[in-house]
């Protein structure tokens, strides 16, 4: 179970986010939306103790982020929006250093590293420098780099970002398989679609504070809306959709004289 | 954070961490998936660096034979050694010490601060290691030799070891310290202030060196006491060999001890520095500068320059040279590293008041060769300085938009070093032009000197573009990289236009009709080499990828 209390972090005289608390239960996918810039990213760089919180709690499976920062990380996984990788180590070196970081059976190492390439289809890039990798291919090294060590608690920023359509389906499976197994699963992203359908529970917030949370129906019927999409709209305001695509393609004819 | 502090080194994590810095290191020039892509000369940057260093460690064996004495000759060449490794850490900072990039990646996992300590100094150590060997190992060998001495070779070896390592250990906790201390919003900016003023004790440690060497060493033969030199770091480290040799007094042995305990204590502040939560403060500096980085628009001034100076590419490339200029501490320093070195030798040059000949006046007295390399060298780096520092960038795969854009790629290229020669060149050409009214006595003199000076720069500048046609900011980083860079700007623009400044100089321009015939030359050579450019360049260019990650 992951408990967050009043959770606050500011830069400056900004509050990326402010007050925020949430509970997840075991076995729950649960989505974190929000317009960009509306705090996601900083909300789940504190989860993982790659920023520090200014003021609030935020506890996993009964510890605490702040004091047993490790114990917490040995059982997380986390899969960031940012190509975050040592570019001149190959997608295997990559896959090793993770599992050495995280203390794995030196033996179970390699079989465990061939077996997720080959089934993320990276075999033929695995001994290539990541340099040189699209950006498909880095996002599923960090899937891989995010789940082999078998964690409990998996916090994915915006996974599905420059994957194929086959892979984007692999991964939402892969994310039901894990809330089947009464795992954590954190949920990050702007396709609303993709996540109503995996989904338990939704946290949408803006300006660093929350503005709704429930299901993804609960949301849905709240508003009086039929999709997702919709509701999403209007809990950030953003209901002139149309007149500002219009508003947009008015300017740039301007700028280029009408000359389209 | 204090219980992770607690936590012991994890040697499983270590070996992992140290593993992944050396393939980086080691890597960071080789050939990148699906296409090969060589540094300069085709040798990785770390190698050129080791090698050039090894060339100069012969010079430093030379050092030590004309000291006459073990402790002045081991003074002076770990003296050099320290302001070498002090170099490479100033240039090679991000990726031998911290990086912003270290904490995004290894902060989700169970990391300890301790390990990853020792993970960074473990690095810094092998590549200071790496640097002594090149620069130590003939002078210590020589050392034992000179004296006859076996015990001297792993003794000196060692003492530049551990100068080595201190002075490294000292310039990475001083550029953490600094990190630390004041305005986090202000401090990137800081730290790039601080680089360049580092530059001006560096390069003038570089410069005056060899010369005290050589004053000292006469002063040493008149029987001159140096002992205040066991006060200096270096000295504390020569006091090794020197004890080892027989000189044994309470002197040399505090200053030995000095040494060790220089170590220890450096070993100290620095498990406290470069700790992991200092990763995190690092990362989350950049962080804030780039969330916080206000964009203003053009001055007025620069940007009426520009509208009636420039092509759109021209506008485009200069304003992000500029704005780069302004918030990418890494290309403000490649830039600003320029200024320390032209004072620097301009001092070297002028100080015998002989390097300025005019060159239309008959030639009775030859002016030095040295002073006249240094004054004319500093003319022709200056660009290549520029030019070099342009092309690479962390921010290199924005380079996208040049191959997207319909704009034509030889003036993207050419508009860099047009943006040298306008903003750099001239400017120096013209405070070059007073000193030679100074040397020569003749303004018309010193302006068609000027003109032949010019035409020369644009030759360099038109080389360098037909010899690695390059887009701005579109090649990342690499370790050694621009330390290797910084050896290469002494050695083309020597061959381009000191040498022919130096032959100049000596023999003069014969009249009007000698000076007429050089400047047609030069005048053909620039056309041809522009025309060169529009035929080469695109082909070249055409070749080029996007390296987009």
């Amino acid at each position: 179970m992951i408990k967050v209390e009043n959770l606050s972090r500011q830069y400056g005289t900004f509050w990326a986010v402010k007050d925020l608390s949430f509970e997840i239960a075991d076995g729950q996918v649960y989505g974190l939306l929000g317009p960009n810039g509306a705090g996601k990213s900083t909300t789940v760089k504190i989860m993982v103790g790659m920023l520090a919180a200014t003021t609030g709690e935020i506890t996993i499976n009964g510890l605490n982020i702040k004091t047993d920062g490790n114990a917490i990380k040995a059982n997380l996984g986390f899969v960031p929006e940012s190509c975050a990788l040592y570019e001149n180590l190959t997608g295997r070196e990559h896959l090793e250093m993770v599992c050495n970081l995280h203390h794995l059976p030196v033996e179970g190492i390699e079989p465990q590293a061939n077996k997720l390439i080959e089934l993320l289809d990276l075999k033929d890039a695995a001994d290539k420098r990541i340099a040189g990798y699209s950006k498909g291919m880095k996002q599923k090294l960090l899937v891989a780099g995010g789940i082999i060590h078998n964690p409990r608690v998996l916090i994915l920023d915006e996974p599905l970002s420059g994957l194929d359509a086959n892979a984007q389906s692999l991964f939402r499976e892969l994310i039901k398989e894990f809330a089947r197994d009464n795992r954590i699963v954190i949920f990050c992203s702007h396709v609303l679609e993709v996540v109503e359908r995996i989904c338990d529970q939704l946290l949408i917030i803006d300006h660093g504070k929350k503005l709704t949370e429930g299901t993804p129906q609960q949301i849905m019927e709240n508003q009086s809306v039929t999709t997702l999409g919709e509701a999403f709209s209007r809990l950030t305001g953003a209901t002139d959709i149309d007149d500002q695509a219009r508003g947009i393609l008015r300017a740039i004819e301007r700028g280029n004289g009408n000359n389209g | 954070m204090a219980t992770m502090v607690e936590e012991p080194i994890d040697k499983r994590q270590l070996k992992t961490l140290l593993k992944a810095s050396l393939k980086t290191d080691l890597r960071s020039s080789s050939s990148r998936f699906g296409g090969e892509r060589k540094s300069l000369l085709g040798i990785p940057p770390i190698a050129f660096v080791l090698l050039i260093y090894l060339g100069m460690s012969a010079m430093l064996s030379g050092v030590v034979t004309r000291a006459n004495d073990v402790f002045l000759g081991a003074f002076f060449v770990l003296a050099m050694q320290m302001v070498f490794v002090a170099v490479t850490i100033l240039l090679e900072f991000s990726h031998l010490i911290l990086s912003p990039d270290d904490f995004p990646i290894l902060a989700p996992h169970p990391v300890n601060s301790r390990t990853f300590f020792a993970a960074k100094v473990l690095h810094m150590v092998i590549y200071v290691t790496m640097m002594v060997v090149a620069l130590g190992l003939i002078p210590a060998v020589v050392t034992a030799i000179t004296y006859k001495q076996v015990l001297l070779f792993p003794t000196m070896f060692f003492a530049s070891w551990s100068a080595g390592t201190a002075a490294a250990l000292f310039f990475a906790i001083f550029y953490t310290l600094m990190l630390r201390v004041g305005n986090r919003e202000k401090m990137h900016r800081y730290l790039g202030y601080l680089q360049f003023l580092m530059t001006f004790v560096i390069y003038g440690g570089y410069m005056f060196l060899p010369e005290l060497a050589k004053n000292m060493f006469a002063l040493s033969k008149s029987g001159f006491d140096f002992t205040y030199l066991y006060l200096l770091p270096p000295g504390w480290f020569a006091a090794w060999p020197s004890l080892v040799s027989g000189l044994v007094s309470a002197v040399p042995i505090w200053a030995g001890s000095a040494g060790v305990v220089s170590l220890v204590v450096l070993y100290l502040i620095g498990n406290s520095r470069l700790s992991f939560q200092y990763a995190r403060t690092l990362c989350e500096t950049v962080e804030q500068q780039e969330s916080k980085a206000e964009i203003r628009s053009s001055s007025g001034v620069f940007a009426r320059l520009l509208q009636a100076i420039a092509s759109p590419e021209d506008r485009v490339i200069w304003k992000l040279m500029r704005k780069q200029f302004k918030y990418d501490n890494r290309y403000k320093m490649s830039v600003l590293i320029a200024i320390p070195l032209t004072l620097l030798y301009l001092y070297m040059g002028l100080k015998g008041g002989e390097a300025l000949a005019d060159p239309f006046a008959p030639l009775e007295t030859l002016t030095s060769v040295r002073s006249t390399t240094m004054v004319y060298l500093v003319l022709a780096f200056i660009p290549y300085i520029v030019v070099i520092g342009t092309a690479y960038s962390t921010s290199y795969q924005a380079a996208w938009i040049y191959y997207a854009s319909p704009a034509d790629r030889t003036r993207l290229v050419v508009a860099s070093h047009r943006f040298a020669i306008i903003f750099f060149c001239i400017p120096y050409l013209v405070f070059m032009g007073g000193l030679m009214v100074y040397f020569f006595g003749s303004v018309l003199h010193a302006f068609l000197h000027s003109i032949v000076l010019f035409l020369l720069l644009m030759a360099l500048v038109g080389a360098l573009a037909l010899i690695a046609p390059r887009f701005p900011f579109s090649l990342p980083v690499k370790s050694g990289q621009r330390a290797g860079a910084m050896m290469l700007s002494f050695i083309i623009p020597m061959v381009v236009v000191v040498v022919p400044m130096v032959i100049l100089s000596r023999v003069g321009y014969g009249g009007a009709i000698g000076y007429g015939s050089v400047v047609f030359v030069l005048l053909l050579i620039v056309v041809a080499i522009s025309t060169l450019q529009k035929r080469i360049v695109p082909r070249r260019l055409a070749k080029q990828e996007c390296l987009d990650g």
